[in-house]
């Protein structure tokens, strides 16, 4: 191979190199994003809903009252904090 | 070891999802098992309902008969040997759990159970509303380690178990010391999700008019994701089914289940390889559904 074409090969292979953990980071984001279409699809479908009391009282014809909204409000909070201490206990004892 | 996704439930969960449907009144309690239970319902394969001899399910309800998505746990299916092992581990749980004060903190679960009055008054169950507080305890503390040894147990694999709303904290607390079988891991995607919006939609809230002048009731925008879809096309409770079918058979949730189970087989009985490929698979996912859902809501990273 001549020198010119030596360097442009290697430049190529450079290049490719350079562009390759794009390319794997863009493959990756794309696989991703795939996995995770049923949580955007209902992000989407949630975000155009109206409040959860105006659903439950379309869908069932009664609603929460104040109270049982702040209380359905903790209980939730409480399973998602739970959720995230026991990943932490875990992550902790990976480590 | 199977890839489909299995999520054990309590029966009181799938009770109070009957109740609803029914058309009973419901407290926060019974939204919040309706919610775990729609969830359940998209994002796993099968349900596995806790072993009961004072219940079996209707014959004419489509999720027991056609194309069956929930099934009682089998007792008879298991080796003696099998139940020894898990009745013997369950007592000795429960004998430590009567010693830590973790059990004091669950507070008035032991003997009123709103949630399910209306499928509890009519159903024959071990422990009647006038029996004794002990009596009460005994059967809680039973009834919950038998469900978490068994949600270790179910098809060979480690089974997450989702309580119901009166075990959701005490479980915790327990799982939190020995077990990451609590949630699957396309629930804890899910939470996140709940959460950013959340986050994302009271930091708006906050910038607005009426917040400012405290009109704004920031506890209604946690509106649990499937239960929110779910209701915003449903007109009444029998279309809530229909359409909870319907969205479990979506392209997308097909595709979730598949790779959530993948994933999970992955986690617990793949090789040292495919568990760190199965994390950063799960961290990648996370992070590309923050970015998404950050520019869906129009906030910049």
């Amino acid at each position: 191979m001549s020198g010119s074409g030596l360097e442009i090969a290697t430049s190529g292979v450079q290049d490719m190199a350079n562009v390759a953990p794009k390319i794997t980071r863009e493959i990756r984001k794309s696989l991703a994003r795939r996995r995770i279409a049923l949580f955007l699809k209902l992000a989407k479908k949630r975000s155009e809903a109206e409040r959860l009391n105006d659903l439950l009282g379309r869908t069932f014809g009664h609603r929460l009252n104040d109270e049982e909204v702040r209380r359905l409000w903790l209980l939730r909070e409480e399973q998602r904090q739970s959720v995230e201490r026991l990943l932490a206990v875990v992550d902790k004892r990976r480590r | 070891m199977s890839e489909r996704v299995l999520l054990f439930v309590d029966n009181s969960t799938y009770f109070c999802f009957k109740s609803a449907i029914r058309g009973y009144p419901f407290d926060a309690a019974v939204v919040y098992n309706l919610a775990n239970f729609t969830e359940c319902l998209v994002l796993a394969d099968d349900i596995v309902l806790a072993p009961t001899t004072a219940w079996s399910p209707d014959s004419s309800d489509p999720l027991f008969t056609k194309e069956p998505i929930c099934r009682q746990f089998d007792v008879s299916r298991s080796s003696p040997s099998f139940l020894s092992a898990t009745f013997t581990s369950a007592l000795d749980a429960c004998r430590k759990d009567l010693r830590s004060p973790r059990l004091t903190n669950s507070g008035a679960v032991f003997i009123s159970d709103p949630a399910a009055r209306n499928i509890f008054e009519n159903l024959g169950t071990d422990v009647e509303r006038h029996s004794d507080v002990a009596r009460h305890i005994a059967q809680y503390l039973l009834r919950t380690n038998v469900a978490l040894e068994l949600s270790g147990a179910t098809n060979g694999q480690p089974t997450p178990y989702h309580p119901y709303s009166h075990r959701a904290r005490f479980v915790a607390t327990k799982l939190m010391e020995y077990r990451l079988t609590s949630q699957p891991l396309a629930t804890m995607i899910l939470r996140d999700a709940e959460k950013l919006i959340t986050k994302d939609l009271r930091g708006l809230d906050t910038k607005g008019l009426l917040s400012r002048y405290g009109a704004f009731r920031n506890v209604d925008t946690d509106i649990p994701l499937v239960l929110g879809a779910a209701l915003s096309g449903s007109r009444s409770p029998a279309e809530l089914v229909e359409t909870l079918l319907k969205m479990r058979k979506w392209p997308q949730a097909r595709a979730c289940r598949k790779w959530t189970g993948r994933l999970l087989t992955a986690v617990y009985g793949g090789t040292l390889r495919k568990r760190i490929e199965a994390e950063r698979e799960l961290m990648e996912a996370r992070q590309v559904l923050g970015d998404e859902l950050r520019s869906a809501i129009g906030l910049a990273r």
